[in-house]
């Protein structure tokens, strides 16, 4: 086996076993860097130096027969709006990064760090958050490990194609209408976007507040559980991180599927979707025995809102950039945010309004399901620089539209996990499994369940470490 | 402001001039032209959700919990 192909959870078990050291993994990783990202272009950092000293670190606490915490020396990445301490949080853009390096690590940094992980570098993303391919104008586009032409997805394509290449097992992302669970899907990977206010986005760059979540991505669940566990808990210096204590997942695979109820998203999550992503849908629901159907009517009023929310307060929060930086800015995204700026107050007002209603009227369908299977994306990846999709309804713009199965789920802050399911000759593609606020554990029986019946799993592209 | 979403290329562009001279951005004129077809687009999102009939005790706070 390559040893850049290590699990986190193998690649914790043998370091603490003695088998390999932190050293070697944090080598490893880094050499996977050199010699794969050149063809994806996922890193904008290589954070070499405090690798090395996180994994000697990690070796002299074995050495001193210390316990060692959960993911001891495994190496992950993070999408480069996080914070690294003593680096610049540059979130895909040109204007940031004369910016003074960050004073700390953001706290999921932080916490990645006292579980033992080590840092190697990060992620390219597109400018702010604000798209679902990245195709960033300053940093290039990152590639999709399988079909170097194609997009990796997006905002987090670096994680989602670090992760496919298995350069690194792990890494961590943002999720505020999709950017978790698009790349995930047009990448092949897993990935979590937790219950909105779950996990603390301290010292991560903003995009849109009231949608905002931070979550991991991994080529093995078994990694992504034990990454969500490190990474979960209060944090009373982020407001909008729920004051609950952490709820740990890591005993899905015992609990197995139980009396779950499980059902298909129909009317509008399927209505837009292309064959792959229908044919995606259908082997998950054959897999788990999925009989029933149910819909979301309010579905493209919750996508709307999301849309509106997202306008107005990304257009607010740039506000001082497209003042005094515009030439510098994203041209894929600088005219939406200027737009958003303009956008009128009464908008915003009636998609946060109607963001609450929504959510009540999926609530209510939550008490008698317990977790909702639908195709992630509407299509596999796209060649880089595609305009336009065509779907069952008619032409759509491309970029924005990878995210309109993404957007009615984050828009009232479910938890969902993106489960990979590979078909023979075909690109990636993923289901989004959707739980009521808070039941990620259930997220993860059903995914433990699509995975042990073999339809789900993270394909290696023809690109890997 | 008005919560009515413009009713043509020309009227959006028109909001685009002013809004833009009201916010203090100083965009090139073939910025503006982008900017008044996305704010066109966002208009179209806008509208339904403008139009959605909520009950008086739909939450307006801006602080969002699941």
């Amino acid at each position: 086996m390559s040893v850049g192909v290590a699990s986190a959870v193998d690649t914790a078990t043998a370091i603490r076993a003695g088998r390999r050291t932190a050293v070697d993994a944090a080598e490893a990783a880094l050499a996977a860097i050199d010699r794969v990202d050149p063809a994806i272009n996922a890193f904008t950092l290589v954070t070499r130096e405090r690798a090395m000293r996180e994994a000697r670190a990690v070796d002299a606490t074995r050495a001193a027969n210390r316990p060692l915490p959960p993911l001891a020396g495994v190496p992950y990445a993070v999408k480069n709006l996080f914070d690294i301490e003593g680096e610049v949080t540059i979130a895909g853009s040109r204007i940031l990064a004369s910016n003074p390096p960050a004073a700390s690590d953001a706290e999921l940094v932080a916490r990645m760090r006292l579980a033992g992980a080590v840092l190697v570098g990060a992620l390219s993303m597109d400018e702010f958050a604000y798209g679902f391919t990245t195709e960033n104008t300053h940093a290039g586009p990152t590639r999709n490990p399988h079909d170097p032409a194609r997009s990796a997805g997006g905002s987090s394509g670096g994680c989602g194609a670090a992760v496919a290449s298995r350069v690194v097992p792990l890494a961590l992302g943002s999720d505020t209408n999709g950017s978790i669970r698009v790349p995930a899907s047009l990448c092949g990977v897993w990935g979590l976007k937790p219950t909105y206010g779950r996990l603390s986005r301290r010292g991560s760059y903003p995009f849109v507040g009231s949608l905002d979540h931070v979550g991991p991505f991994a080529w093995a669940l078994d990694d992504l559980a034990a990454c969500y566990d490190a990474l979960q808990g209060p944090d009373p210096d982020d407001p909008a991180c729920a004051p609950r204590p952490a709820e740990p997942v890591g005993a899905f695979r015992a609990q197995g599927l139980g009396d779950l109820r499980i059902a298909r998203l129909g009317g509008y999550f399927d209505a837009a979707l292309t064959p792959p992503a229908r044919a995606a849908v259908d082997r998950a629901c054959a897999a788990l025995g999925v009989s029933r159907t149910v819909e979301i009517p309010e579905a493209p009023l919750g996508r709307a809102a999301a849309f509106a929310i997202t306008a107005s307060e990304a257009g607010a929060l740039h506000l001082p950039h497209l003042r005094t930086r515009y030439a510098d800015m994203e041209p894929h995204s600088r005219d939406r945010l200027a737009a958003g700026a303009m956008a009128p107050a009464a908008w915003y007002v009636h998609a946060q309004r109607t963001r609450a209603w929504y959510r009540e009227r999926v609530a209510a369908l939550f008490e008698d399901v317990d977790v909702l299977v639908a195709a992630a994306t509407p299509c596999p990846a796209a060649p880089l620089g595609t305009e336009w999709l065509d779907l069952p309804a008619g032409r759509v713009p491309l970029r924005p539209s990878l995210g309109l199965l993404t957007q009615p789920i984050s828009c009232i802050g479910l938890p969902v996990v993106a489960a990979p399911m590979p078909a023979d000759g075909a690109l990636p593609i993923a289901v989004q499994l959707i739980a009521a606020p808070w039941r990620e554990d259930r997220c993860f029986r059903v995914a433990a369940a699509l995975e042990a019946s073999g339809v789900a799993r993270s394909p290696r592209p023809p690109i890997h470490a | 402001m008005t919560a009515t979403p413009p009713p043509d290329e020309a009227a959006a562009r028109r909001y685009v001039d002013a809004a833009a001279l009201a916010l203090g951005l100083d965009l090139p004129a073939d910025a503006l032209e982008r900017v008044a077809a996305q704010y066109l687009r966002l208009a179209g999102i806008a509208a339904p959700l403008v139009a959605n009939d909520l009950p008086d005790e739909a939450e307006i706070a801006p602080t969002f919990r699941p």
